[in-house]
């Protein structure tokens, strides 16, 4: 009896000092294998932390145009998307939602429009004077919840016509955009809530460069809209 | 018995958790805020200097950052901002001086509030360039460039986001100040490149 308790102790100290070792071989082994504590030289599998920025909405929206790319263009406007025309095109009225912006402007992409606006070339571009964009945060009204953000970019843009007229941005135009994220703080997705076309002063005297006629972005969506349109 | 069961128990849920790697969660992220864990390496590969500066700058922890420069570091800045009172480069101490108070939330002027960067690279495959810097001040040196594309995004109060343009880039060049069998490298220059426009 005393032998055969005397093995068990030892039977059972084995076996309980085989657990312990395995597992703290396992523990260890798992800490090894984690790779990322601490001072590892092992490189990740996996890429490190990626920011989504909203200037890429302006990289889009130039490929959108240069490519002649409605649908693309369509995907970066919000559901409540405005554009609000330039003082200079209030003649127009000083407003439009999202379905018009989309109506006109796929008429203005579409090589293959019927009529005589059949816009053969398109050149659209984003002028950045630095590396970053500063954007002015604010809470809309309509959004309490929401921080929205603000920024004004100089753009130009060239839109030639199968009739031989060019329509081009004056110098110094400019143009405000409002963002707004439509996906989740971790997984965003930003849309453009709000367009302002500011135009140029240049626009007041309705000037021309050489063959092209200056006009604002406004103004030329604006000559797809219905005849009856004021 | 009892306390023998319990360690094992412990080292079992340790175990498991490590693997998991619950401690230390994967940092690919979808664009939303930066991770709250970070990683730092021990500089003995040259992705470590891109990792760290990341992680610093996310982190706000400037002694990292501090620790990654050389002692002969030089900011170039884009040319784009250089003129009047911003000069094209500047040395170390004012590198380390002008991120301290970037990095600190309680800094009066200017005060950031939310860091966001991200320095696109894949540790397995970045193109480095050897340069050959001044062989009268470096005698025998080679020293490893690469371009990288970088977002960033810093909040400062009151209501002004910073925010990086689309194809920002930026041109690390990192220094080996250990030895040949053990590896030290540290960020000797970093050249802001701008959209490259």
């Amino acid at each position: 009896m005393r032998r055969l308790s005397r093995f068990r102790e030892r039977r059972l100290g084995t076996i309980r000092d085989r657990v312990i070792a395995i597992a703290g071989i396992a523990c260890v082994s798992a800490l090894l294998s984690c790779g990322g504590s601490g001072d590892s030289t092992t490189a990740p599998s996996t890429p490190t932390y990626t920011l989504t920025t909203k200037s890429q909405l302006f990289s889009d929206l130039t490929k959108a145009f240069n490519r002649h790319d409605p649908a693309a263009y369509a995907k970066l406007l919000d559901h409540n998307f405005v554009f609000y025309l330039s003082a200079f095109d209030q003649t127009t009225g000083a407003e439009w939602d999202r379905a018009t912006e989309v109506d006109y402007t796929s008429k203005l992409l579409d090589l293959d429009y019927d009529g005589s606006l059949q816009c053969d070339s398109v050149y659209f571009a984003f002028h950045y004077d630095l590396p970053y964009i500063a954007y002015h945060v604010f809470t809309p009204a309509s959004a309490p919840n929401e921080s929205w953000y603000q920024t004004t970019l100089s753009c130009s843009f060239l839109f030639h016509f199968g009739l031989g007229v060019t329509f081009g941005s004056a110098s110094n135009n400019t143009m405000t955009f409002v963002i707004r994220n439509a996906g989740t703080e971790s997984a965003p997705v930003w849309k453009f809530v709000e367009i302002h076309d500011n135009g140029s002063p240049e626009l007041g005297s309705g000037g021309k460069d050489g063959d092209v006629y200056l006009m604002s972005l406004g103004r030329v969506k604006a000559l797809y809209a219905p005849q009856d349109s004021p | 018995m009892l306390k023998r069961v319990l360690l094992i128990g412990v080292l079992v849920v340790l175990a498991g958790a490590s693997a998991s790697c619950i401690f230390d969660p994967p940092k690919t992220d979808k664009g939303g805020p930066p991770p709250t864990t970070y990683t730092f390496y021990d500089l003995s590969k040259e992705w470590h200097v891109l990792a760290n500066i990341e992680s610093a700058y996310n982190a706000r922890k400037i002694e990292k950052y501090d620790q990654l420069l050389d002692d002969n570091f030089t900011f170039f800045l884009y040319h784009g901002d250089v003129g009047g009172e911003i000069p094209a480069s500047w040395d170390r101490a004012t590198e380390v001086l002008y991120n301290t108070r970037l990095f600190d939330k309680s800094y009066p002027t200017n005060t950031c509030k939310s860091i966001s960067m991200d320095l696109q690279f894949d540790p397995n495959n970045i193109s480095w360039v050897d340069v050959v810097p001044d062989q009268s001040k470096y005698p025998g040196e080679t020293w490893k460039t690469a371009v990288i594309y970088y977002a960033f995004r810093f909040d400062v109060l009151p209501d002004t986001q910073y925010e990086s343009v689309a194809g920002a880039r930026g041109q690390f060049t990192i220094r080996n100040i250990g030895t040949a069998e053990k590896p030290q490298w540290r960020l000797v220059e970093f050249s802001d490149l701008g959209d490259g426009l």
